[in-house]
């Protein structure tokens, strides 16, 4: 799914009537990352907000970053990334990829749903704060590679 | 040094990784599909390096008797809690167990879940057999590489393995295996089925 569609030509007053609207809102990536925590509320527990995808600004689905499920994360640490820019889910987030985990697994550690994380860590992976594994989409006719899974699960 | 800037260190999307960095270890994904109750939790959690972890994925329902995906068809969009587990291969390559959830009066599609996965594995109880038809349907759908297995089958064997092939009706050359899903070992091999089925599809398609 796209998040692109649309979204970046809304006219200013739409954001403004989206209250009852949770997928409405504006693509983070192109926004300062101010614009985070004004989507965010004034409590941090994480999951037991109404609307989880207004910490997406409505955004689904892994996005332009190409952030899957089983996409595999961990923290870029050549950047020392500012804590204090970074709303509460997002510095959950960094802090949950200190070492490599999917994504599924930082959704299950920080308590989000598995789509609000596909998008948050994708606009981490676009900032250049978290580095993505790269896909294993070719792998299923990679004879050398699948060898060497069988190897290395035999081995266990 | 130089400090941070006052904002997000925002760099382009083709930014290059630092010097210090390596890229992460390449995700394998295998599904562990089956009916509810039917020890997807238990398999994934027997070769799992962690407790078994949760999430909520979005998962796409159709009314059951609706195979038509075209405009009118009756699909929603659902989100259902998933288990996963994760086994460390190499420092290269991480291999994901996600149990998909399977209910017999809804066909959950799980494109988000199948879409890269190198292959399954269907979970069968002899005495629900019917409630992995639709794992069945949706792997051979996708042409997923998949394997059968017939979970506690020592426990109750009142049918056959050949039976049990015979009654869930798969091709000749999909494996049939008993398991005790509660065996590290034998969730191993059954998994090691799996990876020599993939693996011979990858040899017969390199010579295509």
């Amino acid at each position: 799914m796209s998040a692109h569609d649309g979204l970046d030509d809304e006219p200013s007053h739409e954001e403004e009537e989206s209250f009852g609207r949770p997928f409405l809102g504006r693509k983070l990536g192109t926004a300062p990352v101010e614009t985070v925590e004004a989507h965010t509320h004034e409590d941090d527990t994480p999951g037991g907000h109404y609307r989880p995808y207004l910490l997406t600004g409505g955004r689904t689905g892994s996005g332009a970053a190409g952030v899957h499920i089983e996409t595999v994360l961990v923290r870029d640490q050549s950047v020392i990334p500012r804590q204090t820019a970074w709303s509460t889910e997002l510095a959950m987030i960094i802090s949950a990829c200190e070492t490599p985990v999917a994504v599924a697994e930082v959704a299950a550690r920080v308590g989000l749903p598995l789509g609000v994380v596909q998008v948050l860590s994708g606009d981490l992976v676009t900032a250049g704060v978290l580095l993505r594994s790269a896909s294993s989409m070719s792998l299923a006719d990679d004879v050398l590679f699948i060898e060497r899974l069988i190897h290395g699960v035999a081995a266990l | 040094m130089s400090l941070p800037s006052e904002t997000m260190p925002v760099t382009g999307p083709g930014r290059q990784p630092g010097p210090n960095t390596r890229r992460p270890p390449i995700p394998v994904k295998i599904l562990i599909s089956g009916g509810f109750g039917v020890g997807k939790t238990t398999t994934v959690g027997a070769l799992s390096e962690i407790a078994p972890l949760t999430t909520e994925a979005p998962m796409t329902s159709v009314a059951a008797g609706i195979d038509n995906a075209g405009a009118g068809s009756q699909k929603t969009t659902t989100t259902v809690a998933m288990d996963f587990g994760r086994v460390t291969i190499d420092e290269s390559i991480i291999l994901y167990m996600f149990g998909t959830p399977g209910q017999d009066r809804f066909g959950f599609m799980w494109n988000d879940l199948a879409d890269g996965a190198l292959g399954g594995i269907v979970l069968v109880d002899p005495s629900r057999l019917d409630d992995c038809f639709v794992a069945l349907d949706y792997f051979e759908k996708i042409k997923l590489p998949y394997v059968v297995a017939v979970n506690q089958f020592a426990g109750r064997a009142s049918m056959t393995l050949e039976e049990l092939r015979h009654a869930v009706n798969v091709d000749p050359d999909v494996p049939v295996v008993g398991i005790d899903a509660r065996s590290r070992e034998q969730v191993k091999t059954v998994v090691l089925t799996l990876l020599h089925r993939i693996l011979a599809r990858a040899k017969a398609r390199r010579t295509d």
